[in-house]
């Protein structure tokens, strides 16, 4: 008998181009697959890309998603297992209209091919009202054993349907689950640590820090870390396991609300300490569950738990705190303990009268105005001050221009920086109304990498970052490079981008000197030559600038930081 | 109690004593028409207003819009009350007022009291009842802006992006979403999902749309008072051509309504405010003919299949969908959601026809009472009101 075919679709909606399936979801897949055809043996078809659905298409014409689904060619003639993973998208975006439309192909095939067996991943099973299950009411009114060959699978392990053993499917919802070493890792990973010049009033007087540090784009984490903690830290230990969360932090609007959702969560109080106004009898029940967004030197914490105590308010035996940023931090402080969940990232003190910025008269950036999109010449040369320098690595070939013979390790910079670079991003491109729908096009380099890797984690995947390789915009002409490469992933994303026109084009590099690799980018994108792309850039976002200023840009450039080289 | 305008010269006044909802505004609907049609000034008195709720201002500025429409003025009296003042300006009232009205909200008041322009929020800004568990989430959440009026210009797909995205980020917020799955009956999540989604995509489908307001509002039970006040409103409305009339020149001009016929219908009992205790039934494969009336056009909008594809803005170019576009199910997966999901209901107002759908049984037929206005037209645009009951905890 022939091995069965198992072929997954990786299905992604509201996305702006292809993308490749992550390993995650292959190993997935590869678990999956076994279980599900009893152990005997089958060839996996791994899919490369994922097929999507474009946000306008997700508004205006979701039934897109029956002419993308293709069944594998030998559904007809042997036994297949189709995947069909929606897991990976945001539940939320899983529209109605979208789910009929899976639903009824779903249903169109299981009728077509009668030795297909058919699993749906989801990210969260959907209502009994939903449109989805449309599936119910056809597979049932089948008159083929239509049920028994078709699954589906939430990622938090609950189930509609046939054939999985209850102990594989805790292995999956498990499999999906986050660990608080996952939560923290994530946490870390979405904290913004911003450079500046900031003011800071201690026991020992004004005092300036090089860092300030946001937490807002990690709300969730925080939220989920939270309640994990009072579950765990507080409820035990609290009369009647009643307490209230206080949450306490400056311009951190997302952190407050990130621990009032925790308090939703866990049914306890909840109130923002403002220490002007302080605390009032009737805003809490129960002990106070302290959780700050950032502990310094402590001495805010300790003025907190002494106000508190003052007014008799009875304290539960530990406090949180997103960030401990100082040595001195008070872990040992009698009671309530303090907990970090994250200790290592030092803020740069210094006492005002020792502080460089400060000799030099730069004023005090303050959090909530600081929000420049280009870099200050102090960051930028602390920055690369702290960088070691090479020979140009990479650059466009040396008969366009000469490579530098130094440059700051823009890698190093990247990994040290990049959350900060990529929020500086983010910022200048929110100003120019062009953060929906970006794409993040760049010549395929290592470094830039780097930093693509950091605006997808500060942006929370709301992009897509396509690399063109330097021998393609190298060439000259680049017409038969071009059409050499059209099997690779980048032209095929081009393709899919030129058929569209919601979409925001942004070329990034780690910098320009001669701007012949963004005349290259451009040239491949917009000239006739390449029809098959055409497409509009909308921001060509240099890292640094060192153009001389002979060079004319060729389009609307925001460099971070300009240092024109002689 | 209420003055309407009255002698030669007077202005039309909607006035508002205590609390501005949707039963207070109800009431004083009689003197909506004199209020729009006044060629003065039509004022609406707030000065004792002592609180408001979100979904009474955005129907109350879709008054004011009927009022613009026709070329006429709008005055507002602000309330005297200071925490009053504070409730309009954390649900963003005066940023909604310029944005529907065209007009700086400086012009939109009297001069006395451009007084309060830029004070300061009154200390004491928690009422009282929102001393629970929840309550204080719920308040700390309003005080924040998540609940209130949004305003979005909707004339470019631009604008339509900037509203799908804002929208669906503040309902799907980690926040909205915790304290959503303690106070709904079903999974919370499935508000931003549906409900907000597809109510922002029924603005898309208004053709000559420009400006469209979201309003929303929480009103947790209070501890030990079954059932009074506890539900979560989600209201949009828009200033573009009404379902009725869309429905109306697609019959006209096309010819059908309908794009498909469902495999399965729904059953609707329909009655009419005006004769209470008799009802028809309608199913929803039931395709309007051109003699249907425009409350029948208004239902057979929730069915699945009933469409029209004006293109967007050209009002000239009526055709059927375009190749790759779909027929629309937006009111129908909104319905299904609300009621048989979330056990709500939704109401729909063009015109001067008001339909609220609901379902007394699981399995029963859904409820559908229309209310009609005679004489007079008192609504530019559609508004469509979602209510979900909630619970404490």
């Amino acid at each position: 008998m022939a091995e069965s075919i198992i072929s997954p679709f990786y299905v992604r909606v509201s996305q702006i181009s292809s993308e490749p399936v992550p390993q995650h979801r292959k190993d997935t897949y590869a678990w999956l697959a076994p279980k599900l055809l009893d152990s005997r043996p089958g060839i996996l078809r791994q899919a490369s890309n994922s097929i999507y659905l474009t946000a306008e298409q997700m508004r205006q014409s979701p039934s897109a998603i029956q002419n993308l689904l293709r069944p594998p060619a030998e559904a007809s003639s042997r036994e297949c297992l189709i995947i069909l993973d929606l897991a990976d998208n945001p539940y939320h975006l899983l529209r109605e209209i979208f789910l009929y439309h899976v639903a009824d192909t779903v249903v169109r095939w299981l009728r077509q091919y009668e030795r297909c067996k058919i699993v749906v991943l989801l990210p969260l099973m959907p209502p009994s009202s939903s449109l989805f299950w449309e599936i119910d009411r056809s597979v049932r009114s089948g008159s083929r054993d239509e049920v028994g060959r078709l699954a589906v699978l939430a990622s938090d392990g609950e189930y509609r349907y046939f054939f999985l053993a209850a102990a594989d499917l805790n292995r999956y919802r498990i499999s999906q689950m986050l660990s608080n070493d996952d939560l923290r890792a994530q946490l870390r990973s979405r904290i913004v640590r911003k450079r500046g010049h900031y003011a800071f009033a201690g026991r020992h007087g004004i005092h300036c820090s090089r860092f300030f540090f946001e937490t807002g784009a990690a709300d969730r984490q925080i939220g989920d870390l939270v309640v994990r903690w009072a579950e765990e830290k507080i409820r035990p230990h609290v009369r009647g396991g009643r307490f209230t969360l206080v949450s306490h932090g400056k311009h951190a609007q997302r952190f407050h609300e990130a621990v009032a959702g925790a308090a939703a969560a866990l049914g306890s109080k909840f109130a923002e300490l403002d220490l002007d106004t302080g605390l009032g009898m009737d805003q809490v029940d129960g002990a106070i569950a302290l959780v700050l967004n950032v502990v310094h030197t402590g001495d805010t914490y300790k003025k907190i738990i002494s106000m508190l105590r003052e007014k008799n308010f009875h304290l539960a035996p530990e406090a949180l705190t997103v960030l401990a940023v100082d040595e001195e931090l008070p872990h040992n402080y009698a009671q309530p303990r303090l907990s970090p969940l994250i200790s290592d990232l030092p803020r740069l003190k210094v006492a005002k009268d020792e502080c460089e910025q400060c000799v030099i008269g730069l004023p005090h950036t303050d959090p909530p105005d600081d929000e420049l999109v280009s870099i200050r010449a102090f960051d930028m040369w602390d920055i690369l001050r702290d960088s070691p320098f090479h020979p140009e690595p990479y650059g466009p070939s040396s008969r366009l221009r000469p490579r530098l013979p130094l440059v700051p390790d823009m890698r190093q910079i990247f990994s040290r920086h990049g959350d900060w670079i990529a929020h500086k991003i983010g910022l200048l491109l929110a100003k120019l109304e062009i953060d929906s729908d970006v794409v993040f096009i760049s010549p395929e380099e290592p470094i830039i990498d780097t930093l693509t890797t950091r605006l997808s984690e500060i942006r929370q995947n709301r992009q897509i970052a396509i690399q063109i390789p330097r021998p393609v915009l190298d060439a000259e002409p680049m017409v038969t490079e071009v059409r050499a490469n059209r099997n690779e992933e980048w032209h095929r994303q081009l393709r899919h981008l030129g058929e569209q026109d919601q979409q925001n084009i942004v070329l990034l590099d780690e910098f320009v000197r001669s701007y012949s690799t963004a005349r290259a980018m451009v040239n491949l994108l917009r000239s006739e030559e390449f029809s098959e792309f055409g497409m509009r850039v909308k921001a060509y976002v240099p890292i640094v600038d060192f153009s001389n200023g002979s060079e004319s840009p060729i389009m609307k450039t925001y460099p971070l930081y300009r240092l024109p080289l002689p | 109690m209420s003055t309407s305008g009255a002698g030669p010269g007077a202005n039309s006044i909607l006035d508002f004593a205590d609390r501005v909802d949707i039963p207070s505004i109800e009431r004083r609907l009689p003197e909506g028409p004199a209020f729009i049609a006044d060629p003065m000034l039509g004022v609406v008195r707030l000065s004792a207003a002592t609180d408001f709720d979100s979904v009474g201002l955005l129907r109350l500025l879709s008054l004011a819009a009927s009022r613009r429409k026709a070329g006429r003025q709008v005055r507002f009296e602000l309330p005297r009350d200071p925490y009053a003042r504070h409730v309009l300006r954390r649900s963003r009232f005066a940023v909604a007022a310029e944005m529907v009205l065209r007009t700086p909200f400086r012009l939109l008041v009297r001069r006395e009291d451009l007084a309060y322009f830029g004070e300061e929020a009154p200390l004491q800004t928690v009422s009282s009842g929102e001393n629970s568990a929840l309550g204080s989430v719920v308040s700390y959440l309003a005080e924040q802006g998540h609940f209130g009026l949004s305003p979005y210009r909707v004339d470019s797909q631009k604008g339509l992006t900037r509203m799908l995205d804002k929208e669906v980020a503040c309902w799907r917020s980690y926040a909205m979403v915790e304290l959503l799955t303690k106070v709904l009956r079903e999974q919370a999540i499935d508000v931003s999902r549906v409900i907000v989604q597809e109510l922002v995509a029924n603005v898309v489908e208004h053709p000559l749309s420009s400006v469209a307001v979201i309003a929303s509002q929480i009103k947790l039970p209070v501890v030990g008072a079954q059932g009074a006040g506890d539900v979560l409103t989600i209201a949009a409305w828009d200033d573009g051509s009404s379902i009725i009339e869309t429905l109306r020149r697609c019959l006209n001009e096309v010819g059908s309504v309908r794009a498909w016929s469902p495999d399965v219908a729904d059953t609707f009992a329909v009655s009419r405010t005006a004769s209470p205790g008799r009802s028809v039934r309608y199913a929803s494969d039931w395709t309007p003919g051109p003699t249907a009336s425009d409350e029948e056009l208004l239902l057979a909008s929730l069915f699945p299949g009933i469409t029209r594809k004006l293109s967007r803005n050209s009002v000239d170019s009526l055709s059927p969908a375009a190749p790759g576009t779909d027929y629309g199910y937006g009111l129908f997966a909104l319905y299904k959601t609300a009621i048989d999901h979330f056990g709500g209901s939704v109401e729909l107002q063009c015109g001067r026809i008001m339909l609220r759908l609901d379902r007394a049984l699981e399995t029963g037929p859904y409820r559908a009472e229309i209310m009609t206005r005679e004489n007079f037209d008192l609504l530019s645009g559609t508004f469509v009101t979602v209510n979900l009951p909630v619970y404490d905890g």
